[in-house]
């Protein structure tokens, strides 16, 4: 089977998930003991349906755990399943899901808050606000969603310019809110869910 | 020149009210007579001593003796169980002095709620109208002040009815509320749907404008500007009051 380019966290995601399952450790220490195991012989040993005991193994293949060959002894073929790898291994680094870098020309954005966004704002104790309220569709189905924040999300959207004043880039508004370096990731991933919202808009010069 | 007046009527309420209590005295004098008219008119004259006696407790101002004494003067006078009192041409004669004293001082604007004038003040030098409403309070810089002047300023303001403050371990909020009796004679404890401006510990002036106050405007004045001139407003008032002249706040307010 092609196995196609899958990330790290999702491959260590599905392995995951298969050996959370609840008759995972016997299931593999069978694989460890026999040569090779079909699932009809693993499920009647686990007392698990033949089904469940096919999904586990094919996700085992799939995951490069196991391997498999095709079996024919007077009946229809079948597969039978060995261990291709003695030990399992789910890491990933976790650096590798956000990459600063990348959100770096961002910073060059000029915001505003969104003209009639609808949006409640929460305010909190010096001068910052605490949540924001976001209402998304209309008539029935209209959604409030409520976002609490940070103390530097709640920061930097006090200082967010309104509506009708000129927008200010990421860095100004960081300055005038007195907001340091390493709290500016988690305020521009805040900053992004808004401008998805409609709460805030970029503003080309 | 004519100053534009940018605010819609205000204060409708109070209007209401008052209707309200000339409606109570008029079924009372068609249903029960001149006893029931008496009886009525006595009555809400009791009701305002006392209104007016809690502002005078919360403000310490004594030109409230001047209302308190002429309303209770008044329930004194038209209450029907006093008619035959001895002193009964007293309590009349008493309240009719009280009356005109009350009358200058309200001609004077000694006793007057500002809520109109100071979103006027605020709305006279904003001429765009771009909207831009906002729930979120504006940062308008800071100010030279200390938290000693902010209260000394809230103190001031609270005794002349323009603002009702709340004192806050990091700030000083300044009400601007349309019904100022919620908070003189209900004792309202919340100011989450007014309009303020706070005078906050590390020197800022931030200010938030209620869509229901924003509304009274006749126009969709930009907000921006507008939450500027009111924290302008207020910085020129804490610098009056710092200089030793707070009386100027006053005349800036009876100027609109």
């Amino acid at each position: 089977m092609e196995n196609k380019r899958i990330s790290p966290f999702e491959k260590s995601r599905r392995l995951a998930a298969l050996i959370a399952k609840d008759y995972a450790q016997e299931f593999l220490k069978l694989l460890v003991i026999y040569n090779d195991i079909s699932a009809s012989e693993a499920a009647a040993r686990l007392g698990i349906h033949i089904k469940t005991a096919q999904d586990f193994l094919e996700g085992l293949e799939r995951e490069g755990i196991l391997d498999k060959r095709e079996a024919a002894e007077g009946k229809r073929p079948y597969f039978r399943y060995f261990l291709k790898e003695q030990k399992v291994n789910i890491r990933f680094d976790l650096d590798k899901l956000y990459d600063p870098a990348a959100y770096s020309f961002k910073m060059a954005w000029r915001i505003r808050e969104r003209k009639n966004s609808g949006a409640l704002f929460k305010e909190s104790r010096g001068e910052k606000i605490s949540a924001v309220d976001v209402f998304q569709g209309k008539g029935r189905s209209r959604r409030q969603r409520r976002y609490n924040l940070t103390d530097c999300q709640g920061r930097f959207l006090f200082h967010l310019p309104f509506p009708t004043e000129e927008p200010c880039t990421f860095e100004e508004i960081s300055r005038k809110a007195g907001i340091s370096d390493d709290c500016l990731h988690e305020v521009m991933d805040i900053v992004e869910v808004l401008i998805s919202c409609g709460v805030i808009e970029k503003v080309n010069r | 020149m004519e100053r534009k007046v940018k605010l819609k009527p205000v204060q409708v309420g109070m209007w209401l009210f008052t209707l309200v209590l000339f409606l109570a005295v008029a079924l009372a004098r068609i249903f029960f007579g001149p006893p029931g008219f008496y009886w009525v008119f006595g009555s809400i004259q009791f009701l305002f001593t006392v209104m007016h006696f809690f502002v005078l407790l919360r403000t310490r101002y004594l030109i409230y003796l001047i209302p308190v004494s002429m309303y209770f003067l008044w329930g004194l006078t038209f209450l029907p169980p006093l008619a035959d009192h001895p002193w009964h041409p007293c309590f009349a004669g008493l309240s009719a002095v009280f009356l005109f004293a009350f009358i200058f001082v309200l001609i004077s604007k000694r006793i007057n709620w500002r809520y109109k004038e100071i979103l006027e003040l605020a709305a006279q030098p904003v001429k765009e109208t771009a909207d831009g409403f906002t729930h979120r309070p504006f940062p308008t810089g800071p100010a030279n002040f200390t938290r000693k002047d902010a209260l000394g300023l809230s103190r001031y303001l609270k005794k002349y009815v323009v603002v009702f403050p709340f004192i806050e371990s990091d700030r000083v909020v300044l009400v601007i509320p349309e019904y100022m009796w919620l908070y003189m004679i209900l004792f309202k404890k919340s100011y989450n749907n007014e309009t303020y401006v706070a005078f906050e510990n590390s020197g800022n002036v931030t200010v938030r404008i209620a869509r229901r106050d924003y509304r009274k405007y006749k126009e969709e004045l930009t907000f921006d500007q507008l939450c500027v001139s009111l924290g302008g407003l207020f910085k020129q008032f804490i610098q009056w009051y710092v200089d030793g002249t707070p009386g100027k706040i006053l005349d800036r307010l009876n100027s609109t």
